[in-house]
């Protein structure tokens, strides 16, 4: 043997007689089952070929090197197969210095896919695992030669991933010995120590199919360039779909969408997912467990992909909301057979939706809450229709997830004023699951300190260091944004209180309480926190209100949540005498013993449990036909506008807005000083001065006017601008339903000034209409035909015939120092 | 240094069950192996036989019925010579999903593929439900190249089958060539008669060359 490679390696014109020669004396022992010899045969060829990998006569070696194998495969026999496939793959590892133009793979790719096919009870026995082993190092063995090869694009044609990718896939879901199921524990992790993965393993290592797969399935989308992405991934698709890979739980799926997004370029990941949207797209009157499979790898991957998603951001987003919607209207139309299922369904988009989310910048979470928002329809309680109604609660749960991972840093950059529009109208529609929901993406978008988890379900605290909270200093940027806008929230709070559900108060109350408490703690300065004083209070007098046909509980409940608030925001800012109130009016409400106010018998009972209906169970008994809940006459158990404003007054704050009213009159201003208005004595302190007064046009009807004529007077926190702003934004549905994606883009982008944008609008129409009626119509006449002078053809011919004349004239002039004759060009002289 | 003239790649498809498998055993190694499982994928097997003079090498390439793996074996159509679509005379749905199967030859495979129908297990006569004559019109009706009814089990008619499809494809060939050979023997000639003309150009192009070059 020795000989033989040190002859071949001196005499390379040899070597293709060489390998003639062995290849048929190793087709002739096979024919004749002489294994042994095919064997030696074999391991000459290899040899000769790890030898002369630098022979100028390779390529003509590795012609009859490559027929060896092929016969070997054709052999049908397991022993003759592996003996090929190490050959193939020895071969496959040399770098060759020319390239084979003419080289067929096709063979190899057909076999060695049947390879990884092997039937456990055919030809292969008890050894099929080896043969799919070979199989799957075969097809490595031809991506490898192909991909390095410069003149073998066309491995990454269909109808060869077509079979690639399959059989690659069919190992990676086979149970292993054990018999299970597919469990990605099976698979040693790559995700995290990603470089082991480049490297290439050998040896026991790859012992099972399923290891082996595994890293032919990294290492095929890894050579995957942006062009024969989309050969790969469909077949990937298609065996998910032929083998209901899809359906729920899609462990194997995620695993090999995983392992695809961690193997692929990453510029790239954005059209994997892109593909499955699309899938997803085919697939939409499909099964919904399928789609709810696709819907959970999704999730599962785009958080991977993230950093790369940039340019297709909103699209993505789009086509996942528009899934959203075709769902819910699919499962409105009542041709829905399986409704939990579809329930999933959207469960699992909006899980997406937020995983996606949370890969992204926070600018960009910002724009992905507009877009939310702008895709929830008609706030306009009048005209929604039933199903609107449950997309708006399906979007606000998106909303709240999107919501949920983002960190708020400045709360003027979340609440843009459109945005906080439809938050605080969301805040009151019909549906009490989204009223929930609003306010809890107020709380995850107030909280900036962790609070939110102690404050949910927020007890009377004797200490309230106890709730362990973090406070800090409000910054100027927050203090300017809440003064502007502290009105609307407080009188969105007030109404949203006054349209509890009974059914499910006290988790109304405890949302609507935290809320409350978390604006006191993150934007607690003066003006703010006397502004919820005024609401608390207000909120007590909505509770005493004997015209409003609250039940006693709900009476009770609004009462707690008064008591409870104060308590809060009174050791909050650490002012005494407040405290000491608070404690007075609790105490007085617990000697008095009416079930349900008890807030004391709470503490000491179960700190966590504030529920008063369980509180009335227990004290039911002893005071069946005492008093339900408190009168106006009960001064002791009610805290004191003036009391309160006194305390205020003591520690330094500007106390004279408690004086205000507060209105909470159901219909806004349709019903001006009469009907629901509940202040008695001093309406006249409501003062025409107007500042920052959600209620100035309550005063009366010529005030109403003024306010109404000039725009720049109001002021721009006011409850009426911001009526103005969403009728705004309901009279121009396009600004919100734009068609296009660049369309949306640019909606999202543009900070969407409503204000801004009617001044600027009037004043168009007014500069327009002063020019109209000031200038006289021969002049306005006169300015247009100036205007309009090149549409006159006369003149436009006169224009071109002057240009042409002028141009003549260049060429006249430029012509006689252009054709130098030969005999004036002055050579230099030896040319003669 | 091939030993072999043509060599044709045959790919069996039908329904699960129908018997490729044991139809390619049968032909292959002359075996009728008993309680087969489910094929996976694509099996693979090799033949070689003679037509008249010519070696002819058959890859055959049996797939798996089942619906999850048509994928992989969608696949293996487009490079086949020949298809061989199997059902089973004894049931009847696996004949009623033939057009099923001929929509899928029409999109995946070359338009040009001979096509066969089988139908197979005729060995069990009384159970027999679709008859020969259903059998024989629909491949009529469809185009089929090529219509039989087998049985793997007896062996009837399986070698029958096979060299049917080795010598069709054969006769095929042949007539491709030759007419590949007339085509270049027409060319020769084409090129031999309009030889003069070009001579002649030939050589005036040299004498101007020698005009020019003489200057």
């Amino acid at each position: 043997m020795q000989k033989l490679t040190f002859y071949a390696i001196s005499h390379p014109e040899k070597l293709e007689r060489i390998g003639e020669y062995l290849v048929m004396r190793m087709v002739r022992d096979l024919s004749r089952q002489r294994p042994v010899q095919v064997k030696i045969a074999v391991e000459a060829m290899d040899q000769l070929l790890q030898a002369c990998h630098s022979s100028p006569s390779l390529p003509q070696f590795s012609e009859n090197h490559l027929r060896m194998v092929q016969r070997l495969l054709e052999s049908n026999n397991a022993k003759m197969e592996q003996l090929a496939t190490d050959s193939f793959v020895t071969f496959s590892n040399i770098e060759e210095s020319s390239p084979s133009y003419h080289r067929q793979y096709d063979f190899f790719i057909d076999k060695f896919s049947q390879m990884c096919h092997a039937n456990p009870q055919a030809a292969y026995g008890e050894d099929y695992r080896l043969a799919r082993c070979a199989g799957l190092r075969g097809l490595r063995g031809v991506v490898w030669k192909s991909v390095t090869d410069d003149l073998h694009p066309n491995i990454w044609e269909q109808q060869h991933m077509d079979k690639i990718v399959p059989s690659i896939l069919f190992n990676l879901q086979e149970p292993d010995e054990s018999g299970k199921g597919f469990s990605s524990s099976h698979i040693p992790k790559f995700d995290n120590t990603f470089a082991d993965s480049t490297q290439p393993h050998r040896g026991d290592d790859e012992a099972t199919p399923k290891v082996l797969s595994d890293r032919c399935l990294r290492e095929l989308m890894g050579k995957a360039s942006f062009g024969s992405l989309r050969a790969v991934i469909e077949p990937v698709l298609k065996h998910m779909d032929l083998h209901k890979r899809w359906s729920p739980p899609p462990s194997f799926a995620i695993h090999v969408f995983r392992a695809i997004i961690y193997s692929i370029q990453s510029q790239n990941s954005y059209f994997v997912i892109q593909e499955l949207i699309n899938h997803l797209d085919s697939m939409c009157s499909a099964d919904a467990s399928t789609r709810i499979g696709i819907a959970t790898v999704l999730s599962s991957i785009v958080s991977i992909a993230g950093t790369s998603i940039g340019p297709l951001l909103l699209s993505i987003f789009n086509s996942l909301l528009k899934h959203l919607r075709t769902s819910v209207d699919f499962e409105r139309s009542g041709k829905c057979s399986d409704q939990p299922a579809e329930k999933m369904y959207q469960e699992a988009l909006i899980n997406a939706m937020g995983d996606f989310a949370n890969a992204l910048p926070d600018y960009q979470k910002v724009e992905m809450m507009m877009f939310t928002v702008g895709n929830i329809p008609n706030l306009d309680e009048r005209k929604s229709k039933q199903g609107d109604e449950f997309l708006q609660h399906v979007l606000v749960k998106t909303l709240l997830k999107v919501a949920t991972k983002y960190r708020t840093a400045y709360l003027a950059t979340v609440f843009t004023d459109s945005f906080l529009d439809t938050l605080l109208l969301l805040a009151l529609v019909r549906d009490p699951q989204v009223r929930l929901a609003t306010q809890q993406i107020f709380h995850t978008l107030l909280d900036r300190h962790d609070n939110a988890a102690n404050l949910v379900h927020l007890g009377y605290e004797i200490d309230v260091s106890d709730v362990q909270l973090t406070v800090e200093k409000c910054s100027r940027a927050d203090q300017m944004f809440m003064r502007k806008h502290i009105g609307e929230i407080t009188y969105m709070l007030s109404r949203a209180v006054a349209v509890a559900d009974e059914n499910d108060l006290n988790t109304h109350m405890d949302a609507i309480l935290c809320t409350m408490s978390l604006l006191c703690i993150e934007v607690g300065f003066d003006e703010s926190l006397v502004e919820l004083f005024r609401l608390s209070l207000a909120l007590q007098q909505l509770a005493l209100d004997t015209k409003l046909n609250f039940s006693d509980a709900k009476r009770n409940c609004i009462h707690n949540l008064v008591a409870k608030y104060m308590n809060l925001s009174a050791q909050l800012i650490a002012n005494p005498s407040l405290c000491q109130q608070v404690q007075h009016v609790v105490a007085c409400r617990a000697q008095r013993g009416i079930p349900g106010l008890n807030l004391l018998l709470n503490v000491e009972d179960s700190p966590m449990n504030d529920d008063p209906l369980s509180s009335t169970t227990v004290n039911g008994s002893v005071l069946t036909d005492g008093p339900k809940t408190i009168t106006e006459n009960d001064v002791n158990l009610l805290f004191s506008l003036e009391d309160v404003a006194e305390s205020l007054k003591a520690s330094g704050k500007d106390a004279s807005r408690l004086f205000v009213p507060f209105n909470l009159s159901m219909n806004g201003r349709n019903n001006d000083g009469s009907g629901d208005q509940w202040m008695n004595d001093d309406q006249n302190i409501d003062s025409t001065d107007g500042r920052e007064s959600p209620d100035g046009y309550k005063t009366g009807g010529i005030d109403d006017i003024s306010v109404d004529m000039s725009v720049d007077w109001t002021p721009p926190g006011s409850r009426k601008q911001s009526r103005r702003n969403t009728i705004f934004s309901i009279v121009n549905p396009p600004k919100l339903n734009a068609s296009t994606v660049d369309d949306l883009k640019a909606y999202a982008n543009a900070t969407f000034d409503p204000i801004e944008e009617d001044r600027k609008e009037k004043e168009l129409t007014g500069s327009i209409l002063s020019e109209i009626r000031n200038t006289d119509f021969e002049e306005r006449v006169n300015t247009n035909e100036s205007l309009n002078e090149r549409s006159d053809l006369s003149k436009s011919i006169a224009r071109l015939l002057v240009r042409n004349g002028e141009s003549t004239k260049v060429r006249d002039i430029g012509r006689p120092a252009k054709p130098k004759n030969v005999f004036e060009i002055e050579l230099p002289s030896f040319a003669y | 240094m091939e030993d072999y003239k043509y060599l044709f790649k045959v790919v069996l498809v039908g329904n699960a069950g129908v018997g490729k498998t044991c139809l390619v055993r049968k032909f292959t190694q002359g075996i009728f192996p008993p309680g087969q499982s489910a094929t996976i994928g694509v099996d693979f097997m090799i033949k070689t036989v003679k037509v008249g003079n010519d070696k002819i090498k058959l890859q055959i390439w049996d797939t798996a019925g089942q619906e999850r793996f048509r994928s992989i074996t969608q696949s293996y159509y487009r490079s086949a010579h020949a298809i061989v679509l199997v059902y089973d005379v004894s049931c009847q749905p696996s004949f009623d999903c033939l057009p099923e199967w001929l929509g899928e030859i029409e999109s995946y495979a070359n338009r040009r593929v001979l096509k066969i129908l089988v139908g197979n297990k005729v060995d069990k006569g009384d159970e027999r439900e679709v008859p020969e004559r259903i059998g024989r019109d629909f491949s009529d009706v469809n185009h089929f190249d090529y219509f039989l009814e087998t049985s793997a089990l007896d062996a009837t008619n399986v070698d029958q089958l096979f060299e049917q499809v080795a010598t069709r494809l054969t006769n095929d060939m042949k007539i491709t060539d030759e007419r590949v050979h007339q085509y270049r023997a027409d060319a020769t000639n084409t090129t031999s008669n309009s030889g003069g003309p070009i001579k002649l150009i030939d050589r005036a192009q040299t004498q101007l060359n020698s005009c020019c070059s003489r200057q």
